[in-house]
């Protein structure tokens, strides 16, 4: 782990009492900074709450909300309802898998989509739904989902020129107030989820 | 044109999907642009027309005028001709389709007008993320008629005479439920609203925190001032981000405002909320897995008794209550007992709220008086099968409910009559399935989400559910054995009587409930080889194959 993300994963850590009970919210808030539960954060998470890690591990497989492993950029998730089955959620499945050449559960390999199948997200009417990044896309069909995809992609690539825009100007130099604020990551990228803004931008 | 006008702009996930949010801010733009002061633009919860698929929907109150599929480049045209000058936009207007009227008012509207709208009483009446707009419309009454009038003993005398039962599934009696949790001496007790809607095809608990959330927390202060607790929590499921995000809102107010926190309106009654996001099992449905969820422990059930009134949350009694039911709270409080138990069949009071979803014309969420008939919802609410095809059988209650075949139009929806017939109420999630739809799939689908949602600690469901699942399977995909029928019936009865808790009781109704009223179709697949509803593929496509050569 990089040790800017292991001093956030310390700081929410420290925002619970230390007792069995917070392991859930714990590892939740974990895992939205992390995007998944690695090896490490269940270890430290274990050795703050002072739970054997054999207990983090169990509930953290229990549970269908934590993954161990990376997840791709975008969470597909392909209804598999009561009201989608009936009304062609299999056969949408089915394109999706096609269109994205993997299985339920995993990640395609330039880690853009991790396809996952969900038993209901109670919008019924809408059935057969498909959830990109928890946006609802109702009443699909195979072209619908082919569409999609393509449209997805395109913004992928707009966001990325913008994002490596941002990448460059989020290196603090030094005696800049940012790099006063956050000295010892200066030179390193900062992970933060929140852009700058360009008032930001133009500080550093 | 100087009285006040609200439109509001339905915010629930469904329309939110159709980019409502965008609608909204249109609106509010264009108002301002216009400098219409008289009009008050607002989000709210769904407006119940049961057209969610044709959203995002629009209602100008006080008039009822309501417009669906509206886009932010029809806001101009709308704000001009509608809120300006008082002429409705004729082509944004609902048109029925059997006759092609146009029908400007929501409460005109056959799905809407047969309804009797109790637990979903403010649903698109309210902005939901406005505390004091509840209070507007009666909220908040009902608890300070509880806390300043009333003892813990008549509030629970008042909802055991209203004949209020539990809206989750089971149908307990909730004025006997909090008897117990009264009754039972502890320095600390708990209350919880089970919010963990879990069922596919089952919806109403989002929709009703998502459009009234102060409703469900009102219930449960009441709650807790019934049984003598002081903590209360909500077990809502992650998968819900928008319920989560309005029910803190309301807790927040709530606080604020004085309903929550210490000596609440000066009773000396103290109650807190706290909020707990479920992290994706359907098992903590169940209160033992759900008390072992919010324990932060592996949600699985554990063998009752000590049941939670007695042992439950950290050791405490606990008094566990789903979201409809803590919603209806309020209501019988507020107008009384006498007038709930006036309304419903004989021995299931009140109203229930149902997810019609599948092969229906109008899907949606729809509010009856108990033992109204499943044609009456069907047919007059729902507005029938689409595409002319014929009624096979209707799904209640989820995983752990039954199919009802066709032909028992009759059939009164209450606790009573849907268990006779094999099935059960449940939370309500009714899924409506045509001659399209193949039975024995049915059966298979839902066993396969019940195997996979198993938590594996008692062996007749960890198993049970698995060789069920196999068989059923193997049927489909035309390689059933004439020994299938009887040996799915023997591992039915036993996953049903041996299994641990109410998730492996109840798995096998799908599977009992098609198998006695469908069993043609089974054998069909297992000696003809053949799927009469032409869905399971490996044996539609082996049929279309014999008839071509």
């Amino acid at each position: 782990m990089e040790d800017i993300v292991a001093l956030r994963l310390e700081e929410t850590l420290r925002r619970y009492p230390k007792s069995r009970s917070s392991l859930i919210p714990v590892i939740q808030d974990a895992q939205s900074i992390l995007g998944y539960l690695p090896r490490e954060a269940l270890l430290k998470v274990a050795d703050y709450l002072g739970v054997p890690a054999s207990a983090v591990y169990g509930v953290a497989t229990f549970y269908a909300q934590f993954h161990l492993t990376p997840r791709g950029r975008h969470q597909v998730k392909v209804c598999q309802g009561t009201a989608c089955h009936v009304r062609g959620g299999r056969s949408v499945l089915e394109a999706v898998k096609t269109e994205l050449g993997i299985g339920p559960g995993e990640t395609t390999a330039d880690r853009k989509f991790t396809l996952e199948r969900v038993a209901c997200v109670g919008s019924c009417s809408l059935a057969p739904v498909v959830l990109v990044d928890d946006r609802i896309h109702g009443s699909m069909t195979p072209e619908k989902f082919r569409k999609l995809t393509q449209v997805s992609a395109a913004k992928e690539r707009a966001r990325h020129r913008v994002f490596r825009i941002r990448m460059v100007f989020k290196i603090p130099a030094a005696d800049t107030p940012l790099f006063k604020k956050n000295a010892a990551c200066a030179g390193k990228v900062i992970p933060e989820t929140a852009p700058y803004s360009f008032t930001g931008l133009r500080q550093v | 044109m100087n009285q006040p006008i609200t439109v509001f702009v339905c915010a629930e996930t469904p329309c939110l999907s159709m980019g409502s949010d965008d609608v909204f801010e249109a609106l509010k733009a264009e108002v301002a642009r216009q400098k219409l002061t008289n009009v008050n633009i607002e989000i709210s919860g769904c407006h119940g027309h049961g057209l969610c698929n044709h959203g995002p929907s629009v209602v100008v109150e006080p008039e009822g005028v309501f417009y669906l599929g509206v886009r932010p480049e029809d806001v101009p045209e709308l704000v001009g001709s509608h809120l300006r000058d008082g002429r409705p936009v004729e082509r944004l207007l609902y048109q029925e389709k059997a006759t092609g009227k146009i029908i400007p008012h929501y409460r005109e509207i056959n799905f809407y007008k047969k309804q009797q709208r109790l637990i979903l009483r403010n649903c698109g009446r309210i902005n939901p993320e406005k505390i004091d707009q509840y209070i507007n419309v009666g909220g908040y009454r009902a608890l300070a008629k509880a806390l300043l009038e009333m003892t813990p003993i008549q509030v629970i005398e008042e909802v055991k005479r209203s004949g209020l039962r539990g809206r989750g599934g089971a149908g307990f009696p909730t004025g006997r439920k909090w008897e117990f949790g009264y009754n039972v001496l502890s320095d600390k007790k708990y209350v919880i609203c089970n919010a963990d809607e879990g069922d596919p095809g089952a919806f109403m608990d989002r929709s009703v925190l998502e459009a009234d959330p102060h409703a469900v927390v009102e219930g449960l202060i009441i709650a807790g001032y019934a049984i003598g607790a002081n903590d209360g929590y909500v077990y809502l499921r992650a998968e819900y981000p928008l319920a989560v995000k309005r029910v803190s809102i309301a807790l927040e107010q709530a606080r604020e405002k004085g309903f929550l926190g210490m000596d609440i309106l000066g009773s000396g009654f103290n109650f807190n909320i706290h909020m707990k996001e479920g992290a994706g099992a359907f098992v903590c449905g169940e209160e033992t897995a759900l008390i072992a969820s919010i324990e932060s422990l592996r949600g699985m059930p554990r063998p009752r008794p000590p049941y939670p009134a007695q042992s439950g949350l950290f050791g405490k009694p606990t008094t566990i209550n789903n979201v409809k039911t803590l919603a209806s709270v309020p209501a019988v409080i507020d107008r009384g007992a006498d007038w709930f138990a006036g309304i419903g069949s004989e021995k299931s009071k009140g109203t229930t709220v149902l997810a019609l979803s599948g092969k229906i014309v109008n899907s949606g969420l729809v509010e009856v008086p108990m033992g109204t008939s499943l044609s009456t919802i069907i047919f007059d609410i729902g507005g029938g099968i689409p595409d002319g095809r014929r009624l096979k059988a209707v799904q209640t209650g989820g995983p752990s409910g039954g199919c009802i075949p066709a032909r028992f139009p009759d059939t009164p929806v209450d606790y009573e009559t849907l268990s006779l017939l094999g099935s059960i109420l449940g939370s309500g999630g009714m899924v409506v399935m045509d001659d399209t739809t193949c039975m024995v799939e049915v059966a298979r689908y839902f066993l396969s989400f019940t195997q996979a949602e198993s938590c594996g600690k008692c062996v007749p469901c960890r198993l049970g559910t698995k060789q069920m699942l196999e068989i059923l399977t193997r049927i489909t995909r035309g390689r059933g054995k004439e020994s299938d029928i009887d040996t799915l019936y023997d591992i039915a009865r036993t996953v049903k009587e041996c299994s641990l808790c109410g998730l492996g009781q109840t798995c096998p109704n799908p599977v009992l409930s098609t198998l006695s009223y469908f069993r043609d179709e089974y054998e069909a697949h297992i000696k003809k080889k053949n799927c009469p509803a032409n869905q399971c593929r490996p044996l539609s496509r082996k049929a279309s194959a014999t008839v071509k050569s």
